[in-house]
């Protein structure tokens, strides 16, 4: 990840809406699948998506740097998805509109074309809420053990023992689903 | 899926509501939390408690004149320091204060005649009144509507043609207020019926007491009434009498607590201005040593022309009455007295009676009286050719029978020359009494069970040997006994229910007391108040007023001998204030005078 949200933000702050657009762009796809972690549903974890950019916009912070606009938005997401959660009380749904998710093409984002990919998502998408978050913060949001910790509200040692568990976890599944398990380089 | 784009104007959208949503929040925590904050203050300000009062210490105050006084008022008056706060010392003080002194221009006067309307209980000692008159006039004290000020009206006297021809307001001065006093109000009109001599309480806001105020207007032209002068002295408002060319003037001056000995005006009684008010002096305050309540009783005498204090007298007592005779003026107070066996346990109502002399304007305090027994009023006290005859209720030593006592002193000696106890029905009290030179009546009752009473009539030519004779119990009570026309004894009061009024005719005889002629009127309330009953001897007339139920009248009833009768009923038109109706007849007319009633009634 580039510092482009950072400057994005910035200007968008100064006064240049289209710098928005260069924002969620550069943000959304991935903060919509982490939403979809926990939510489950494609319609409302846009929905969330939406509402996380707009308290960030709204609350108007300072970051200098890319990794803690990146912690804030995602702990912003985590807190509207358990507040939807809370609401709509959790139900083992079936994953709606997970095709949807990577049916788009975003301008930096990866695409996740290959179906071995898809499959190591929706297992993740099985795991425990936490597990969840912290497999797909790091992997998929890029973010450092400090910025997942913030997200998260954890220290590195939680989050380190988290992500230990989280992916023994995932094995297990992998190894079941018949998937090789691969060290991460 | 939606495009950045659509995702950017969603987000957009959604900013603007969260940002209006939050501005909403933010005026509604405003409009609870500001109004929330007042309160909150004002409870830290009002409700916040501390510490009143002082550590008593009076040793500073050695030097002073008044020390023994000191000493006696801070035995009674210290209380160990108690926790207040501003809520409670705001609610004490809700008299408003306010008002400035009006006058009008001055004008020649005429030469009248002074004429007697009140009833009073003593020859030649005149009584203040609601209302005096002259030979074309008659003055009548109101009080406004808000009951903050007093209207001095005229009214003149010409048949149907009266009217009302001018009024005088009298305003409180600055920081002091009439409000709520209204009820002790009277007035006196000078012999030459060109001034009028208005009493009062008020009450003094900034320092937190009651004064009496001498109010003297110049009626000299009654259309341009003008103030000439206001004097004042400590404490309410009790009673006053004129004799010739002096005023005796009574209040009761109660001591505060914790009073602050450095303010003179605090614990002595003063009298003079406002602004330039002195302490009496020592010598004239009376302290006894058994006091037990810190209230002064003060007797001034003023010069009727040039408002001035001649004399004064305090005593550290309690008095509810005064009895002035023409030469004295009897003031009682409640006490409480062990009995003979020295049992602390066991006390007797008494009453000690202090003998003020008045002559020429000098007062002396010249004796004191005990007698068993509470008094009920200054009818129950009289003095005749140097002997005082009282009538008290007491119970029997030893006894917790309630009944009526009658003892007589030696004025000079304070000799007790004679003593009647327990002449009335076991369980009766004093409800009325008067005393005719060598002959006395009284009315007793139980009140609160049965309205019954005998009227008693006592013969004391021979203090040695009393007699009395006795209606027998009769159903009522009578609240006033007066003599009356055709040798009987006229009783107003209570019929069998104390929602009947009766109003009986009594004579006397050798053998009894029988009643000759009785009128009642059912489903009434009635004053109370032995001034505002009209009584004409002359014409055989009673007048009173009554409520019964949203309608008031006045009620005129002629005695023609036989009967008692009601030739008038004169509906008073939202005019409710029964005790301050007073009326007098006029060359064959009755006038009404009350607050809101003016009527000439052709008797």
């Amino acid at each position: 990840m580039t510092d482009n949200g950072v400057s994005s933000y910035r200007r968008f702050l100064q006064g240049d809406n289209r710098a928005l657009e260069a924002l969620i762009q550069t943000y959304g796809d991935p903060l919509l699948r982490y939403i979809f972690c926990y939510v489950k549903d494609c319609a409302a974890a846009e929905d969330i998506m939406e509402e996380s950019f707009a308290a960030l916009i709204v609350r108007r912070k300072r970051f200098d740097h890319d990794g803690a606009l990146k912690a804030y938005l995602y702990r912003i997401a985590r807190n509207k998805s358990f507040d939807y959660l809370r609401v709509r009380k959790r139900c083992d749904c079936s994953l709606t509109g997970l095709e949807y998710l990577f049916a788009e093409e975003s301008a930096e984002g990866r695409v996740l074309a290959r179906e071995r990919d898809r499959r190591v998502y929706e297992l993740l998408l099985t795991l425990r809420e936490d597990y969840r978050a912290v497999l797909y913060l790091t992997y998929y949001g890029g973010l450092s053990v400090e910025e997942v910790g913030r997200a998260m509200k954890k220290n590195r040692k939680q989050v380190y023992n988290l992500l230990a568990r989280a992916k023994a976890n995932l094995k297990e599944k992998l190894i079941k689903d018949g998937i090789g398990y691969e060290n991460e380089s | 899926m939606r495009t950045n784009r659509e995702r950017a104007e969603r987000v957009m959208q959604k900013a603007r509501e969260e940002k209006a949503r939050r501005a909403r929040k933010i005026k509604l925590v405003s409009a609870v939390a500001c109004p929330l904050a007042v309160v909150m203050t004002l409870g830290l300000v009002l409700f916040v408690p501390y510490q009143e009062g002082k550590t008593l210490n009076l040793a500073k105050y050695a030097d002073s004149e008044y020390y023994s006084v000191i000493e006696k008022l801070g035995a009674l008056t210290y209380g160990e320091p108690r926790k207040t706060n501003r809520f409670q010392k705001l609610f004490d003080r809700l008299f408003a204060c306010g008002g400035a002194d009006e006058g009008i221009a001055t004008a020649p006067g005429t030469n009248e005649n002074y004429h007697e309307v009140t009833d009073n209980q003593t020859q030649g000692v005149i009584e203040g009144d609601l209302f005096k008159r002259s030979d074309k006039y008659v003055y009548y004290l109101n009080e406004s509507e808000k009951g903050d000020r007093y209207v001095l009206q005229a009214y003149s006297l010409a048949g149907d043609k009266s009217q009302k021809i001018s009024e005088f307001t009298i305003a409180p001065e600055k920081n002091t207020s009439f409000r709520g006093y209204g009820e002790d109000r009277e007035l006196y009109l000078s012999a030459d019926c060109k001034t009028v001599t208005v009493v009062a309480s008020c009450y003094d806001g900034k320092k937190g007491i009651r004064y009496t105020a001498v109010i003297g207007i110049d009626v000299s032209d009654p259309q341009q009434m003008r103030e000439i002068n206001r004097s004042y002295l400590s404490g309410m408002y009790v009673s006053s009498r004129t004799a010739g060319d002096s005023m005796l003037v009574v209040s009761n001056f109660a001591v505060d607590w914790n009073p602050d000995f450095s303010n003179e005006w605090e614990y002595l009684p003063q009298t003079g201005s406002l602004d330039a008010m002195q302490s009496l002096p020592l010598e004239n305050i009376v302290c006894p040593e058994d006091t037990e309540r810190p209230v002064y009783t003060v007797i001034c005498t003023l010069d009727t022309r040039s408002f001035e204090v001649s004399d004064s007298v305090a005593l550290l007592s309690f008095s509810d009455d005064v009895y002035v005779s023409q030469n004295n003026l009897y003031a009682s107070r409640s006490v409480r007295i062990a009995t003979a066996e020295g049992n602390d346990s066991d006390y007797r109502d008494a009453s000690e009676i202090r003998r003020i002399a008045y002559s020429e304007g000098d007062l002396e305090h010249c004796g004191t009286y005990l007698v068993n027994g509470t008094i009920l009023n200054r009818y129950c006290m009289d003095e005749y050719e140097g002997v005082l005859r009282v009538f008290t209720t007491a119970y029997a030593l030893g006894d917790d029978r309630r009944s009526a006592d009658l003892t007589c002193f030696q004025v000079q000696t304070g000799e007790r020359i004679a003593y009647v106890p327990q002449f009335a029905p076991t369980g009766e009290s004093v409800q009325s009494a008067r005393f005719y030179g060598d002959t006395a009546y009284v009315c007793t009752a139980i009140t609160h069970a049965e309205l019954t009473d005998p009227v008693f009539a006592f013969d004391l030519s021979d203090y040695e040997h009393i007699t009395y004779v006795d209606t027998g119990t009769i159903p009522g009570y009578s609240l006033s006994l007066t003599k009356f026309s055709g040798d009987t004894l006229l009783g107003i009061g209570y019929g069998e229910r104390s929602n009947v009024l009766k109003v009986e005719l009594y004579r006397e005889n050798d053998a009894e007391v029988r009643s000759v002629a009785v009128y009642e009127k059912k489903n009434v309330i009635f004053s109370q108040k032995y001034k505002a009953y009209y009584i004409d001897r002359e014409r055989g007339l009673i007048g009173l007023g009554v409520i019964s139920g949203e309608t008031s009248h006045y009620l005129v009833l002629r005695y023609d001998g036989y009967e008692l009768v009601e030739i008038e009923s004169v509906e008073l038109e939202g005019d409710r204030y029964f005790d301050d109706l007073r009326a007098c007849t006029v060359e064959g007319n009755l006038y009404l005078f009350g607050r809101k009633t003016f009527r000439v009634i052709s008797v």
